[in-house]
């Protein structure tokens, strides 16, 4: 066999690069076939963006506007407002009143996650932006927003005087009576 | 019959196969090259993807047609018929089977002298739609375009007038009756070795494909001298690729694999087409198969081999052919 | 300079007048000593105590009176055993400071953390935060963490509104005071207070109704916290997200320089303003702006702004057009007629120039005056006997004459009212008050004067020369006056008056001395300036009964300053009673909107720049006055207002020399704000528009001999009578669409609303 192999390499390898692309013919093909078959995703891959609520159906985001101002694609945008008891979005005094991304400038860095005081704002490996329009590919809250969780009302809330008081720190909030 | 109307049925049935051949050849080039990658290739447009070219074809018809300011507007718009009319009246002289009558358009008894002129008009389409295009990528591609036809072609014809010698005529339908003799040896391959090589490596630096495409090499030349071109001028340049894609396949089998001769033709004359596809199919798949392989040649490379080894051995070949045919070998 | 004290801070040698303290010393070579609770140009208390530096002065031999010197020569030092506060500390000869010592940076780390042991650290929901003084220095000189719990925060009311403009966040609160100082030294306005003591101590209003002052939005800019928020930029946007635009407020005749902070605004579609910041002009405002120029900008977004042309069509109904067919049926209509032109106050030169050329070089036979028509009446006596060219308020002293006269200052210039008081508080100058009701500048008169209700003119000309020998003993006279409740012709009675008083006193063409009017608006003296001299001046006056055929009206409030016509033809940003009964109405952009200039009542001409885009096809006003000159056949072929101001200065001798290149330099001023020097001199935004220049007064020119001449005053002046005091926050078209001063707006009816003195 010895003696093949040597005429072989005298050629230059060359049948035996057709003889290579020729095998990989009968291999396998590696694609993944996207929509219908998904590979698994890193705990840590960065998908899309979820807006949390923590479980007493608030949202966690207070609209402090950091993620826009961390976000190297200047792809976030949010106007803030003010609660009230009666109109509760978010603990403390600020919530997002609009809260926008773009995921077409997205570039899925993550900044934004680094820069939010409160964890509102994750990139989850779940799903991925897709759309046919580039308006559609401006995520508001209602796509960005996480549905509250069952059996607790969402936002906005009409909430006890003094409960919320604070954006940050602590929660759940400190129990004055206690 | 009148003889006219069968050439005109012969001419719309012959530019019907040549189309829709090109269509499924694109499909079957990216089909197979992706297995050759261990990919899948595009089965989403239609089942295994079959509609695929007419996606393809439906796109580039819809398509903006845009045309560069500074361009030379006539040839520009010229030049992509000028590449695909000679890709399509090569098949003219090509018997696809065993009935003179029905399978072939035309028994030219210089058959070979036609496909060498027919082949070296094509080059006018892409060294004019480079220039026309008024674009410094498009105009290089043109240049290498016309050098490198100009360098391969010599070649290639001298690897027919081998073939010629043997066959001792210049019309297609007699060579491929020449290697019918009954069994496969007959065949020019087994004969003429040396000449089948330097046709199929000239061949592929004729239609320009890797790993002779230097002129639309996109790494350097973005597209070459398609740089400028969209929309259906684009699809008429590709159509022209692959039409003679075909043509070349078409060509090897019936000089060197023995055109559409095979077991029982002559008890079943239909067997002769099937033949004759088959063969060519093979070369086709063989043209992606190299695409698959080899790497693009460097151009002082391209420009060596053809001038230097070519067609030398071309050369030698045919004077080695007429020694052997004076001295009776053949 | 005759009283400079030499030191060394940190052994760099520095000079500087006496009295200086430590930290403006270090300033002015560019050594930041951090401070919370000092201001420039406030008075210093010492109660943050994040200034502390080392001092030392030169040790003195006790014997021989001399200091002691080592043996080569330089003095030595004797240092105090503690640190002093370097705001309280006035520089003396041969101090030495030490700012970079271990003990001062334990010292400013040790005060940070008390600071911040009750402070929230909310700043991602602050509205101070990145512009925040404790941010920055705590990030400077602070710890790095805190070693408190959070728990044993102080925590307190976070939401405790001061008034319903400004509120106060309790928790962020360092208890600086220079809110209340400022309302104690700079406005007068004694509304805000500390209440409680120790961790319990908080601001607190007492007066009724809370905050009640026209300056409290300052609060909030000198505020080195979040603890003071206005209601109009509460949560409304991050500082880092703001461009901001050098602007000229729009509101009275002082012109403060204000910076137009804007944003992108989905709902809008395009940029909005979120709030005015003061733009420092020592020359101007200082750094100081009242709430009205700080909280009526919403118009320039208002849902009611015009803007498309509208054209009333057969039916009698104004009906949308375009400018195409707008501009060609304005331009059919006033050709070869008879066009009685009017244009508002607060447009700009530029605007008023065109416009004035259009009535008289193409049109031929126009006539054209300005609203409100009283000022015209007087407004060339302002050019002739204003304040001097090179007056400055703040060298307005000891020795100098304030003589305030039919006018409410706080009333109709509120930061004029800032500077003079400080001129006659703070510095000694007299003050004179001629008045027949009593203003809050009343309370600093060392003489006050009063006369009977409406009859300023008729005292100016009749009594004003008891004042005489007063006023020539004085190094420097500065008259202002007001037109309130005066007819045309008393008005220029009055002002002519005046004029002949600083003749006769010999303060004419001075500076630091002359007439100094309290006009309606931003560019009263600017339009006036701007029109054809004859017309402005003549025309004006019997405005109200004027008759033409065609009628052009440009941001014309005042129904009574509409002449009668068979076409009217109106240049509007609003669909205002005027323009609803008009022809053609022409949506025009605000100041917001667009470049031009404007000038002051003390004639100071400045720049404004566009800070948002246009509102739907709204066109400035003098695109639309050039576009009807082009189909009458003049072509003027304008680009921008550029080349128009050029045009002007070229016709007008008093804006000679005058260019927007002039108008645009900026100059180094003291004290340094903003940016870097945020939590030093507050965060107003330093001048990157230009100080802009003021314009000579006729009286300073050479070859002008300055004649004092009679006017009759009118006797029986009835229709002053019509005319109330002017309030700040009177309803106007502006300011009734401010979203935040809704409850200030004064809505009127005819009766008298203060009793006449």
């Amino acid at each position: 066999m010895s003696s093949v192999r040597d005429i072989i390499s005298r050629l230059g390898g060359m049948p035996m690069g057709f003889a290579t692309v020729l095998k990989t013919f009968f291999r396998k093909p590696v694609t993944v076939q996207y929509p219908e078959q998904k590979k698994p995703m890193s705990a840590r891959f960065r998908g899309r963006h979820h807006l949390k609520r923590y479980d007493d159906g608030l949202e966690k985001c207070i609209g402090c506007a950091l993620c826009a101002a961390a976000c190297p694609a200047d792809a976030i945008y949010v106007e803030a407002a003010e609660n009230t008891n009666e109109q509760r979005f978010s603990p403390g005094e600020r919530y997002s009143k609009t809260y926008e991304i773009n995921m077409l400038r997205c570039i899925f860095c993550g900044y934004c996650e680094d820069a939010c005081p409160t964890n509102a704002i994750v990139l989850e490996p779940i799903e991925f932006p897709t759309g046919y329009t580039r308006e559609g590919m401006i995520y508001a809250k209602d796509k960005l927003l996480e549905p509250a969780p069952a059996g607790v009302q969402g936002t906005p809330q009409v909430t006890p005087p003094g409960k919320y008081e604070r954006a940050i720190l602590p929660y759940p909030p400190i129990d004055a009576s206690v | 019959m009148a003889p006219i109307l069968l050439f005109f049925l012969k001419s719309v049935a012959l530019i019907i196969i040549a189309l829709a051949g090109f269509a499924y050849t694109t499909l079957l080039e990216r089909r197979f090259i992706a297995r050759l990658q261990a990919r899948i290739g595009p089965n989403r447009a239609g089942p295994q993807g079959f509609l695929q070219p007419v996606a393809d074809g439906l796109k580039l018809i819809v398509k903006e047609s845009i045309t560069p300011a500074q361009a030379d507007k006539v040839i520009y718009f010229l030049a992509p018929m000028i590449a695909v009319i000679p890709a399509l009246i090569v098949f003219a002289v090509i018997p696809f089977g065993s009935d003179p009558i029905f399978s072939l358009m035309g028994d030219l008894n210089i058959g070979v002298l036609y496909i060498l002129a027919i082949l070296s008009i094509g080059v006018y389409g892409s060294a004019l739609a480079g220039w026309s295009s008024n674009n410094k990528y498009a105009s290089l591609g043109g240049l290498r375009a016309s050098a490198q036809m100009i360098s391969y072609e010599l070649a290639l014809g001298l690897s027919l007038v081998a073939v010629v010698l043997m066959a001792s005529s210049a019309s297609l339908n007699d060579i491929v009756k020449y290697q019918q003799p009954g069994n496969i040896l007959g065949w020019l391959i087994f004969r003429q070795p040396i000449a089948a090589i330097i046709f199929a490596i000239c061949a592929m630096a004729e239609l320009a494909r890797a790993p002779f495409d230097l002129v639309e090499a996109e790494q350097e030349l973005t597209a070459g001298f398609l740089t400028e071109y969209g929309g259906m001028k684009f699809a008429l340049f590709y159509m022209s690729e692959y039409v003679k894609m075909i043509a070349m396949s078409a060509l090897f089998a019936t000089f060197f694999l023995g055109g559409w001769s095979g077991p029982f033709v002559n008890e079943v004359p239909v067997l002769s087409l099937v033949y004759f596809a088959i063969k060519v199919v093979i070369g086709l798949l063989i043209i992606v198969w190299v695409r698959a392989t080899l790497p693009r040649f460097r151009y002082d490379k391209l420009m060596s081999f053809g001038w230097k080894a070519l067609l030398p051995i071309g050369l030698a070949n045919v004077m080695l052919t007429a020694l052997l045919i004076v001295l009776g070998v053949y | 300079m005759a009283d400079m004290i030499n030191l060394t801070i940190d052994g760099i040698p520095v000079a500087v007048p006496k009295g200086t303290v430590i930290v403006d010393a270090a300033k002015k070579i560019d050594n930041d000593i951090p401070v919370f609770c000092y201001h420039p140009k406030l008075k210093p208390v010492g109660m943050c105590r994040m200034c502390l530096v080392e001092v030392g002065t030169p040790k003195m031999d006790p014997a021989t009176k001399q200091v002691v010197k080592t043996e080569d020569g330089k003095a030595v030092i004797a240092w105090m055993p503690k640190l002093a506060t370097a705001c309280t500390t006035p520089v003396s000869e041969g101090m030495a400071v030490r700012t970079n010592t271990k003990q001062v940076l334990d010292a400013r780390n040790n005060v940070l953390e008390f600071l911040l042991t009750s402070h929230p650290l909310d700043c991602p929901i602050c509205d101070k935060g990145g512009e925040c003084p404790l941010q920055n220095l705590t990030l400077a000189h602070g710890p790095g963490v805190s070693r408190f719990e959070y728990e044993a925060k102080n925590h307190n009311a976070k939401h405790v509104p001061l008034g319903d403009l400004i509120f106060l966040d309790r928790e962020r609160c360092i208890q600086c005071s220079r809110c209340i100082r400022f309302q104690d030294d700079v406005a007068d306005d004694h509304v805000l207070q500390f209440h409680d003591r120790g961790r319990h101590m908080e601001i607190v209003t007492f007066s009724d109704p809370p905050f009640d002052s026209y300056f409290g939005g300052n609060t909030t800019d000198i505020c080195p916290v979040g603890a003071l928020t206005t209601a109009d930029f509460r949560f409304k946007a991050r500082p880092w997200e703001l461009d901001s635009t050098p602007s000229v407020c729009t509101h009275c005749a002082v012109g403060c320089n204000i910076t137009l902070n804007t944003r992108l605004e989905t709902r809008t579609g395009g940029h909005e303003i979120k709030r005015v910041m003061p733009r420092q002009n020592e020359h101007v405002n200082e750094i100081w702006t009242c709430d009205k120029g700080r909280f009526v900008h919403h118009f320039t977004r208002s849902t009611d702004r015009l803007t498309q042309p509208l054209v009333r069509d057969a039916s009698g109904k104004l009906a949308e057009s375009t400018w195409e067919a707008a501009l060609q049926l304005v331009a059919d209509k006033v050709r070869g007629k008879h066009v009685a032109g009017v244009i508002g106050d607060r447009l700009p030169n530029e605007d008023a120039f065109l416009f004035g050329q259009l009535l008289t070089d193409v049109i031929k036979t126009g006539s054209v005056t300005m609203s409100p028509a009283i000022p015209a009446a007087y407004a060339d006596i302002v050019r002739g006997f204003g304040v001097g060219k090179d007056t400055e308020f703040k060298q307005i002293g000891k020795g100098d004459t304030i003589l305030v006269v039919n006018g409410d200052l706080e009333e109709s210039a509120p930061v004029w009212f800032l500077l003079l008081r400080q001129a006659v508080v703070d510095r000694g100058a007299k003050l004179v008050m001629a008045h027949d009701h009593i203003t809050k500048m009343h309370r600093y008169a060392t003489k006050t004067v009063n006369y009977e209700l409406g009859t300023a003119a008729n005292w100016a000309a009749t009594e004003t020369m008891a004042l005489g020998a007063e006023l020539k003993a004085a190094r420097n006279v500065l008259i202002v006056f007001g037109d309130e409740k005066l007819s045309a012709d008393g008005a220029r009675a009055l002002a002519r008056a005046l004029a002949n008083i600083m003749i006769e006193s010999g303060h004419a063409g001075k500076a630091n001395s002359g007439l100094l009017p309290l006009y309606p608006h931003a560019n009263t003296q600017g339009v006036f300036d701007a029109l054809p001299e004859q017309l402005a001046s003549t025309v004006a006056v019997q405005h109200g009964k004027r008759q033409a055929d065609v009628a052009w009206l440009i941001g014309v409030g005042d129904p009574a300053d509409v002449p009668q016509a068979a076409f009217t033809v109106v240049q509007e940003l609003f669909l205002t009673d005027v323009a609803k009964s008009a022809n053609v109405v022409l949506p025009a952009l605000s100041f917001a909107e667009r470049d031009g200039s404007f000038t002051s009542g003390d004639r100071r001409v400045q720049r404004f720049y566009r800070a948002l885009p246009g509102m739907g096809q709204a066109k400035p006003d003098w695109w639309i006055i050039q576009e009807v000159a082009k189909r009458l056949g003049k072509s003027w072929g304008f680009h921008g207002t550029t080349e128009i101001f050029a045009a002007l200065a070229d016709s007008r001798p008093d804006y000679a020399g005058l260019t927007y290149e002039l108008l645009g330099v900026t100059e180094s001023q003291w004290p340094p704000v903003g940016r870097a020097d945020l939590y030093y001199g507050g965060t107003a935004y330093d001048n990157t528009g230009g100080v802009g220049a003021r314009y000579a007064a006729r009286a300073e020119q050479s070859g002008f001999t300055a004649v004092s001449e009679a006017v009759a005053p009118p006797s029986a002046d009835m229709e002053s009578l019509q005319h109330l005091p002017r309030t700040l926050y009177q309803a106007g078209e502006l300011i009734s669409r401010s979203k935040v001063l809704a409850g200030h707006v004064e809505y009127r009816n005819s009766e008298m609303t203060r009793t006449a003195k």
